[in-house]
């Protein structure tokens, strides 16, 4: 008999014959949500800028030159649109809103740096939003590790600069030495002493590297392995050697032994491979030891907010089916066509199917439509296969269309229903993974979350978009299973609705 | 037709064996302690065209809503075709045709499209289908405007799309709600027309008016005032009932008192019901048996007659009587 099929398929002609009836709303409803999608994606910034940055310089230089600091050089993680020294000015443009930030810089980094303390960069910003704000941090603390990073390389550089011209003492001090044991213990003695002018020339010079390492960097560059601890080991290098040709010359009545002359010598030989070790160092692997490398095994990564994309299409595709399908059943309820249901041979259940039928063709058509829109325009990748995209939009749709019919059947009219539905969207935009990630809210807020369609549909789009598959089946498996519960408790309602009299 | 409350009226056509196709049982409806209608006692045979009548906010459309069982009776119990209306089987309701007060179908279709969606309600197939909506477009006039969406349509054509829609599956039982209220006299005609050659068909209309006249046309009616039924029968019967017999009324130029109050005493007159000189109406048991005697006696008084007539006064005031007398 087709009798039924022809009685399901009634509630569905009307869905159609209005929907292509207004070809102007088939317009909107289409090229609306793409446009919106289109927007977010093209307009849309995810504080991928720099804070715009006032740098407010002292009165006057620091005194240390390794820690003389252009405005200019603060544009790692910031965008300096201004230096200037006058503060209140800064101060004002920052009320005003026109900059993110102002930085000032210390007056004098290397006194507080002498006082063993840090020199304190202040930063003022003038912003409410909290996101902002974490971003402003994250982006001011990665400059000042920059600007660190910068002065401790300089200052490796210059230290790696004077060693070459104590290498130059150093191998005077080495020929000395070579002849000692030849001549005259008064050619002896003459050698020693040259020897001991150089040595002390040496670690005079290498005691200014060494102040001047630790003004710029501060007690931290006494540890092993930085340039205050080469250093250290240097002098006590020289030092050692510079005793040995004392106690030499204390010697005077005899000739230096052939061992203490090659001991010196050999102390000098390991003085110049240090020297030429430290002269060889890389400032920059000096200034920063650890370097990171990152590998994503994602098989896509999206560009900037196109990663919002699946999620602001679960959106609006819920939205647009849950209203369509609560206003369809209030609106049947106004005009007194529940009336016509209830004295017709058609079945609930038949009538229920034949209202799916023409919505899932509606919107399905619809989401569709946006979907390709937008894979084409932004080319965005579908990983997991069209089959799989066409599978997931199908059961996230009849998941949104069944929550629709629910809300239609426990309101009374077609304004609570609308006012039901932006409750929804509400709820969707605040816990449905798009302002904060899922992982943020707390358990119980996480549950009430998955009982939105637009949660588990935006986790299913991103995986088949995206990934190709699923990292784990929650968020299908809680999909498939709302839609089971929302279809079933749909039908009953309706069932009831009918049989209310 | 029966009548249960408060008096029985009983007519010769249609057919009274026939089961009924509504039967009300001490049907009571009561809403918020308050009772709607009680004590309602009905039964409509097929190929009947039964009018519920009485004034606005009287209760009819309330009844014929628990008759269909779109509202649940307190007590007692509504049966369409000998089956409770509230638990009808499937095949039964596809046997009702139903037209409701207001346009209940989508205004923003055409009625082309309008009546199709209803048709496939019921389960039409195409091919019968495009037939009925064709023959049902031409006879309610909408052939030129089956293209029109239904927002558009004037209220007279809307009603008339309407009627179509629950013609459309040739039902047994057609149930319209104030079909002729607020349209104008040839559309009313034309529905009337309508409606008699569907009980012609052994099919049968029941509708609600507050056009009390239109009674008239009815092969049986329920008179309702303040959710009773105030009297019913066939249109004859009530107008007996509201007169205690026929009317006949005799013009006579030389008719006085005295002979006023000779023909008054004749065994087949009830009672004089109005008088004035020259003039007066007599309420008899039988105008065909007591007209010739009538006419005889007046005669013999030296009163020549000038007219005798059977009075056909109008169901208005047949309702307010029969309702000063039951309500």
């Amino acid at each position: 008999m087709l009798s039924r099929p022809i009685r399901t398929v009634a509630p569905a002609s009307v869905f159609v014959g209005e929907l292509f009836r207004q070809p102007w709303l088939l317009f909107i409803v289409i090229l609306g949500p793409f446009l919106i999608l289109l927007l977010f994606v093209v307009g849309a910034r995810v504080y991928r800028d720099f804070p715009t940055t006032i740098i407010v310089e002292p009165a006057q230089a620091p005194g240390t030159p390794a820690l003389q600091i252009s405005g200019k050089e603060l544009d790692n993680f910031l965008r300096v649109v201004d230096v200037t020294k006058d503060r209140d000015a800064a101060l004002a443009r920052l009320r005003r809103g026109e900059v993110k930030l102002v930085l000032e810089l210390p007056p004098d980094p290397g006194a507080a740096v002498a006082r063993g303390q840090q020199a304190q960069i202040t930063i003022s910003t003038n912003e409410i939003d909290p996101l902002a704000n974490s971003f402003f941090t994250l982006f001011v603390e990665s400059q000042i590790a920059e600007l660190n990073r910068q002065v401790i390389e300089r200052t490796a550089a210059q230290t790696r600069d004077n060693l070459g011209r104590l290498r130059a003492d150093v191998d005077r001090a080495a020929l000395l030495l070579d002849g000692l044991e030849s001549g005259s213990v008064q050619e002896q003695r003459q050698r020693l002493a040259e020897a001991s002018r150089q040595l002390a020339d040496v670690d005079a010079a290498l005691g200014q590297v060494q102040q001047a390492v630790r003004l710029a960097v501060g007690p931290v560059g006494s540890i092993a392995g930085t340039p205050l601890g080469e250093l250290q080991r240097l002098r006590e290098r020289v030092a050692r050697l510079r005793d040995e040709a004392s106690q030499l010359d204390a010697q005077l009545a005899r000739a230096p032994s052939p061992e203490e002359a090659a001991r010196m010598r050999q102390d000098v030989a390991q003085l110049q491979q240090v020297l030429a070790q430290a002269q060889t160092t890389n400032p920059t692997v000096l200034s920063a030891p650890f370097a990171a490398t990152v590998t994503n095994v994602a098989p896509y990564v999206p560009e900037g907010t196109n990663y919002f994309l699946p999620g602001v299409l679960a959106l609006v595709v819920q939205h647009l089916a849950l209203t369509l399908a609560a206003v369809s059943i209030a609106r049947d309820r106004r005009l007194g066509v529940l009336d016509l249901y209830r004295l017709s041979p058609a079945s609930p259940v038949e009538l229920l199917l034949g209202k799916y039928l023409g919505l899932i063709l509606m919107v399905a058509l619809i989401a569709a439509a946006i979907t390709g829109l937008a894979i084409v325009a932004l080319q965005l990748p579908v990983l997991g296969g069209l089959p799989w995209l066409a599978s997931a939009l199908f059961v996230f749709v009849l998941t949104a269309l069944a929550y629709g019919f629910g809300i239609g059947l426990l309101t009374g009219s077609e304004e609570s229903a609308i006012q039901v539905a932006m409750l929804v969207l509400i709820a969707s935009v605040a816990f449905g993974g798009l302002l904060a990630p899922l992982e943020q809210l707390t358990k119980p807020l996480l549950a009430v979350a998955y009982l939105l369609p637009v949660t588990s549909g935006k986790v299913v789009l991103e995986a088949v978009m995206y990934r190709g598959y699923f990292v784990n089946w929650l968020a299908p498996a809680v999909l498939v299973l709302l839609l089971l519960v929302a279809f079933v408790l749909s039908f009953r309602l309706f069932g009831r609705e009918l049989a209310q009299r | 037709m029966t009548l249960s409350t408060p008096d029985r009226v009983q007519s010769s056509t249609p057919d009274q064996t026939a089961a009924p196709v509504i039967e009300l049982r001490d049907l009571r409806l009561s809403y918020a302690g308050h009772d709607v209608f009680s004590g309602l006692n009905l039964n409509v045979t097929p190929g009947q065209v039964y009018g519920l009548i009485g004034p606005s906010g009287g209760g009819k459309t309330t009844i014929l809503r628990a008759v269909l069982g779109l509202l649940r009776p307190t007590d007692g119990e509504a049966l369409l075709f000998g089956q409770p209306s509230a638990a009808l089987p499937r095949a039964h309701r596809a046997r009702v045709g139903y037209v409701p007060q207001s346009f209940t179908l989508y205004p923003n279709l055409t009625v082309g499209e309008n009546l199709d969606f209803v048709a496939g309600l019921y389960g039409i197939g195409w091919i019968r289908r495009r037939r009925r909506i064709r023959d049902l477009l031409g006879l309610m006039d909408l052939a030129e405007h089956h293209r029109k969406l239904a927002r558009n349509l004037s209220g007279g054509m809307q009603r008339r799309l309407q009627l179509a829609a629950a013609l459309l599956h040739e039902p047994a039982l057609l149930v319209v709600d104030e079909p002729t209220a607020g349209i104008d006299p040839i559309l009313r005609a034309r529905f009337w027309d309508e409606f008699r050659a569907i009980a012609a068909e052994g099919r049968t209309v029941v509708f609600t008016t507050q056009y009390v006249n239109e009674a008239e046309l009815c092969d049986y009616v329920a008179l309702v005032a303040d959710g009773r039924v105030v009297a019913e029968g066939t249109p004859t019967a009530l107008r007996r009932l509201a007169y205690g017999g026929d009317v006949v009324d005799i013009s006579a130029p030389d008719l006085d008192w005295a002979a006023v109050q000779r023909l008054a005493s004749l065994p087949l007159v009830s009672t004089v019901e109005q008088a004035s000189p020259g003039w007066v109406r007599l309420i008899v048991e039988d105008s065909a048996r007591a007209t010739p005697g009538l006419i005889r006696e007046t005669e013999e008084m030296g009163c020549h007659v000038e007219r005798v007539a059977t009075s056909e006064s109008s169901f208005d005031e047949v309702f307010t009587r029969l309702v000063k007398r039951y309500a």
